[in-house]
């Protein structure tokens, strides 16, 4: 740590990732003439599907980094509002009490001065409770545990007690009103305030998402509400009567066997191309297999859409200094990227004419340091930003291997193409990439991977957190 | 739609869906043998067998009831209606008997939800046959059974009255996919399960080969006409039932019609099968009259005048003085009901004219609502044209629009829409023939509209074509590759200079003979031999031509001679790249449409006399998607740029550019 020191003060800037889990806790720290100065990106984290993806460590790092920042933190950027990303600060509010901080920057959907605003939140968490209500009294099976999941992470409140407690509320609620600073409420376009000792450290910042407020995540929430209707109005309802098997349409006496249907009603589901088929046999159970894999949870299906909601929320920021260039994506998904990544400000002539945008194009060829958006998963990092961005920088991305998503259907988190595409451009640093020892806490790395060489600048392992100086 | 002859202008009556398949087919087959399957009839098979020396006719309708719209608009205006459904043999479930039949249906009631089955329908029991099917119920799983068999073959029955021909399901060529695969995806008999899950979600579902409708609780406020927590099932909405049945008819016709390579690929399979299920409502003779008479005749209203008139400013103290939605342009209004939307799921004119929706909605079916209202617009245009003098007889005489209008007069306007709306039904679907074989457009659609209707009306004395192209246009949606707005510029370019397709065979009305097809195929595949062919036709020199469909059109023109096309479709893979990743690559196909025609008698004869083949088609019409030149090119970048913006670049499972309904539908 000593040594880190040193090199900051040396003029070199470095970001950290703290190993917690699937969640972002980010540093980054400035050097200026009145010593460091730092920044925190995010912190938080969530169990996931797996119930594995908390690995106990957030408190631990916290301490560490407020040793390491003296209490001091000239900037605070919450991106969204997920528990993987801001769980952390009510889970140590002991700590972060005594914090010293210059100033908040949170996405413009948390402002709470523009009523709309707050009744789209309030709503969207309505639509997360009853959704975790819905998957509660359903049959657990491995989608609603997923869908438990991600409401978990959209509410922050934790249907099983995890290590260490906290929820999305009360970190909100304590980055808002108990921090001595009022936030500052930023979309594409808003020229944010830096604090002077940032300005002084010759740090610039932009605002790239996310997009302004606008109808079209209006729009959306009223879809959500629409495709999910049947689990809303009356949740309770849903947990006594429908958990029980009462959404019975038809009585007893209706209920039948497969040998009531001729056995011509199963023909389409024989086995075909082979010779000797019999077609007075029933194919019963490949005609239920069919329907059965047809059928998709509608749940599952509002709860995709739900987390996608709170993703394009990011505030994604581009940090610059000393003409080096880092992105922090937050969890934005493809609208929030396309926003400033197309110009689709405008409405658009002709989609073929649509490419990428000049600025969009000039940020991404020339980036020294790209924060993974959404832990990896498939659909944070658009294919066409990674085809722009250059060769020579440093990604890095904070996940936990298998705690959401499957492999089979292509939504495992990190998705695997994603990474090793980032992996042929940029030095990809994992977070479940190398060792834990903190506190007494002692973790193996979950991958085995080496650490790569970046082209500039240099990676360095710490207890619980591996840097980038550059 | 009403495809009733009588008493037609004889304006109108030259543009009426006139086909011979249904007719010849019937014709073929006209007479039952003594021999027929044991269960089929059993009354009058057993009459038979007693000894009756006469036979007796075969019937060719078969009456089934359903509700006109669904459960919650009551028993009135004939919301409860039969059906006059061809006539087939069926055994319980009901499933279609004939295993040749191509377009054959079967209803199995398994409810994947709770993993059972519901007791069958058996439509032949005699108790069942004498009362014209089950009486409208929603709590006998029989009666819905009943429905959408009903619903569902009607449907078909109006898609070949208007294509001319036999419609079948799901077909893939087995050169594109190998015929492993190709025999897994192929359908043959759709498969219907009325109650398949709990959703409020109805989708048409490749894998499980056919529709799955799902039944649900509605809210618990705000339900509008049902019960709080009231169970809504989705096949008993005549509405939700056609549009289904319309998306899988649809993949039947233009597979590629389910690969997203466009934002109005999906829109245009929604919005398609949003204008099949409003033009139904056209059909319902109570309601349109209902309609016609509390809107004054302006059918296009939103609302109906309530029952009973409110003074200026006063509130309703009856419900009847409550202006209720117009039925005729909102699609399953219990369904969005139940959902507390306060109206229907959707509306034949949800969009105003205006040029930037396209632009800016790419929801599929956000924008296929554009398509729809567009395609209504000049619906309401010619039907406003048509009844123009009938409106103005009316107010020379003393008439005033804002009273009830008297019944001969809201009969007559009853009688145009109706039959107006057969018209642009039969448009429409026709129109399908002479769209490209893959990535469409809505203004390759508005070309196809236009050829179409040129081929076949050439004077257009309805105005039909302008009123068509006005309506698009007013909405932004401006054909590629086309001139100048003008119909004789939008529809597409006559092929000129290609050399006859030799050894093509036309075969009749009810299709193809397998002998037919082999040497239709044989035809074919030695036509596209040829560079030049290639060339003219923008297909690459280099990639096999897959040809996944040809068939046989029989239409009867204008001056009442019969026209008989043979429409092909054929198209290209263009392979990936070849360094072996294959992920993040999509397929780019390149795909064309010929539109054939057999030469008349005249010609034949002169062929025959100096001993050439009469086995000859003549090509009309090429519309081509190359995959090179700048069209190519352009293509591909919208296709990429379109993949990116849906996020399905990435991936390696090649399914996954086909739409999922299951999912676009999220609540239909």
């Amino acid at each position: 740590m000593a040594q880190a020191k040193k090199r900051t003060s040396r003029g070199r800037l470095r970001v950290r990732m703290y190993r917690v889990g699937f969640g972002d806790f980010f540093l980054i720290t400035v050097p200026s003439a009145k010593g460091p100065q730092h920044i925190l990106v995010d912190c938080g984290v969530t169990k996931g599907k797996s119930g594995q993806g908390d690995i106990a460590t957030i408190k631990s790092a916290v301490r560490h980094m407020a040793r390491e920042t003296k209490y001091k933190l000239a900037l605070i950027v919450v991106t969204h509002r997920h528990q993987d990303h801001i769980v952390g600060f009510s889970r140590c509010a002991d700590e972060f009490a005594k914090f010293e901080v210059g100033a908040i920057w949170m996405p413009y959907w948390e402002t709470e001065y523009a009523a709309k605003v707050s009744k789209f939140q309030e709503e969207l968490e309505a639509v997360a409770f009853n959704l975790g209500v819905a998957a509660l009294a359903a049959n657990p099976n491995e989608l609603t545990q997923e869908i438990l999941g991600i409401v978990e992470n959209a509410t922050g409140v934790s249907a099983t007690e995890g290590p260490g407690g906290g929820s999305n509320a009360k970190s909100l609620d304590l980055l808002k009103t108990q921090l001595g600073v009022k936030p500052q409420y930023l979309a594409k376009g808003d020229r944010p305030k830096l604090p002077p000792a940032l300005v002084a450290a010759g740090l610039g910042a932009d605002v790239l998402g996310p997009p302004p407020e606008d109808d079209f995540a209006f729009l959306k929430l009223m879809d959500l509400k629409k495709g999910s209707g049947q689990y809303f109005g009356n949740a309770s309802a849903i947990s006594k009567a429908d958990k029980a098997g009462r959404l019975r349409p038809f009585g007893p006496e209706f209920i039948a066997k497969a040998t009531d249907y001729p056995p011509r009603a199963f023909n389409e589901f024989a086995p075909r191309g082979v010779e000797g088929t019999d077609y007075k046999q029933r194919y019963a159970e490949q005609l239920e297999q069919a329907a059965r894999a047809a059928t998709p949870d509608a749940m599952f299906r509002a709860a995709k859409a739900l987390d996608a909601l709170l993703n394009n929320q990011s505030l994604v920021v581009l940090f610059t200094w000393n003409d080096k260039k880092l992105l922090f994506a937050g969890d934005a998904q493809a609208g929030n990227w396309e926003y400033w990544l197309y110009d689709l400000d405008k409405p658009i002539k002709d989609p073929s004419e649509e490419t990428l945008g000049d600025d969009g194009k000039d940020i991404l060829s020339s980036l020294d340091f790209y924060k993974v958006g959404h832990h990896g998963s498939t659909n944070a990092t658009p294919r066409a930003a990674v085809e722009a961005m250059g060769n020579e920088f440093v990604s890095m991305c904070s996940v936990e291997e298998g705690v959401f998503g499957k492999k089979e259907n292509e939504s495992e988190v990190p998705r695997t193409p994603l990474l090793t595409a980032l992996g042929k451009k940029s030095t990809l640093v994992r977070s479940d990439q190398f060792p834990v020892a903190v506190e007494g806490i002692k973790l193996p790395a979950a991958v085995r991977r080496k650490i790569g060489k970046p082209k500039r600048g240099k990676l360095v392992v710490g207890s619980c957190f591996v840097d980038y100086l550059l | 739609m009403s495809m009733s002859k009588t008493g037609a202008k004889k304006k109108t009556n030259k543009r009426k869906a006139k086909s011979l398949a249904p007719r010849m087919a019937r014709a073929s087959r006209a007479v039952v043998p003594t021999t027929s399957p044991a269960g089929a009839l059993p009354v009058l098979t057993a009459r038979l067998r007693s000894g009756a020396a006469a036979e007796i006719e075969r019937p060719t309708v078969r009456p089934l009831k359903a509700y006109a719209f669904d459960p919650s608009q009551g028993r009135l205006l004939g919301n409860e209606m039969s059906i006059p459904v061809r006539y087939q043999d069926l055994e319980p479930g009901p499933v279609v008997r004939d295993p040749f039949a191509g377009n054959g249906v079967a209803v199995v009631d398994y409810d994947a939800t709770h993993d059972v089955y519901y007791t069958p329908v058996d439509l032949d029991d005699p108790r069942v046959l004498i009362r014209g099917g089950f009486d409208p119920i929603e709590s006998d799983p029989r009666f819905h059974q009943q429905m959408v068999y009903a619903v569902v073959t009607e449907t078909i029955q109006h898609f070949e009255a208007a294509l001319g021909r036999r419609i079948h399901w799901r077909r893939i060529p087995h050169e594109e996919v190998g015929r492993e695969e190709a025999n897994r995806q192929n359908i043959y008999t759709l498969t219907l399960f009325p109650h398949a899950m709990v959703d409020a979600n109805a989708y048409y579902s490749p894998r499980a080969h056919g529709i799955l409708f799902g039944y649900f609780r509605a809210n618990e406020s705000a339900q509008g006409r049902n019960l709080p927590g009231q169970l809504v099932y989705t096949c008993l909405s005549h509405d939700i039932v056609v549009h289904e049945t319309t998306h899988a008819i649809l993949d039947g016709i233009r597979r590629h019609f389910m690969e997203q390579t466009n934002p109005d690929v999906a829109a245009f399979h929604e919005g398609f099968a949003d204008i099949v299920a409003l033009f139904r409502h056209f059909s319902h003779s109570e309601v349109l009259l209902d309609t016609v008479q509390r809107t004054g005749g302006r059918l296009f209203d939103r609302s109906l005048a309530p029952a009973v008139q409110l003074e200026p400013g006063a509130a309703a103290a009856i419900s009847n003085q409550i202006a209720p939605g117009n039925p005729l342009v909102e699609l399953a209004q219990q369904f969005g009901e139940a959902q507390s939307r306060g109206h229907g799921l959707r509306s034949a004119l949800e969009t105003p004219p205006n040029s930037n929706d396209i632009l800016t909605k790419f929801e599929c079916h956000e924008r296929g609502a554009i398509l729809v209202a567009a395609i209504f617009d000049a619906y309401f245009t010619i039907y406003q044209r048509r009844t123009a003098d009938l409106f103005r007889v009316y107010r020379a005489g003393g008439g005033n629009l804002s009273q009830d209008l008297p019944l001969s007069l809201a009969q007559m306007l009853a009688t145009q829409a109706s039959r107006t709306a057969a018209l642009f039904f039969t448009v429409c679907v026709r129109a399908l023939d002479y769209c490209p074989a893959i990535d469409i457009t809505f203004g390759d659609y508005l070309r196809a509209l236009i050829t179409s209707d040129f081929d076949l009306h050439p004077t257009d004395e309805a105005g039909l074509r302008d009123a068509l192209m006005q309506a698009f246009r007013v909405r932004g949606i401006v054909p590629d590759g086309a001139d100048s707005f003008s119909d004789r510029a939008i529809a597409w370019p006559r092929a000129t200079g290609l050399p006859p397709v030799l050894g093509l065979v036309f075969g009749d009305p009810n299709g193809l003979t397998r002998d037919e097809q082999d040497a239709c195929k044989t035809a074919l595949v030695a036509y596209v031999q040829s560079p030049a062919v290639r060339d003219a036709l923008g297909l690459e020199p280099q990639l096999d031509v897959i040809i996944p469909s040809f068939h046989p059109v029989f239409r009867v023109e204008q001056d009442g001679s019969l026209r008989t096309d043979m429409v092909v479709q054929m198209f290209q893979n263009r392979p990936p790249p070849a360094d072996g990743e294959s992920e993040g690559t999509f397929p780019m196909r390149s795909g064309v449409t010929l539109v054939i025609s057999k030469p008349p008698l005249s010609e034949l004869r002169r062929r025959a006399i100096q001993g050439e083949s009469v086995h000859v088609g003549y090509v009309r019409y090429v519309i081509s998607k190359p995959l090179h030149g700048t069209a190519g090119e352009a293509r591909e970048q919208r296709q990429r740029h379109h993949l990116q913006r849906i996020g399905l670049l990435d991936g390696t499972d090649p399914q996954r550019f086909e739409i999922d309904f299951a999912i676009a539908h999220g609540g239909l």
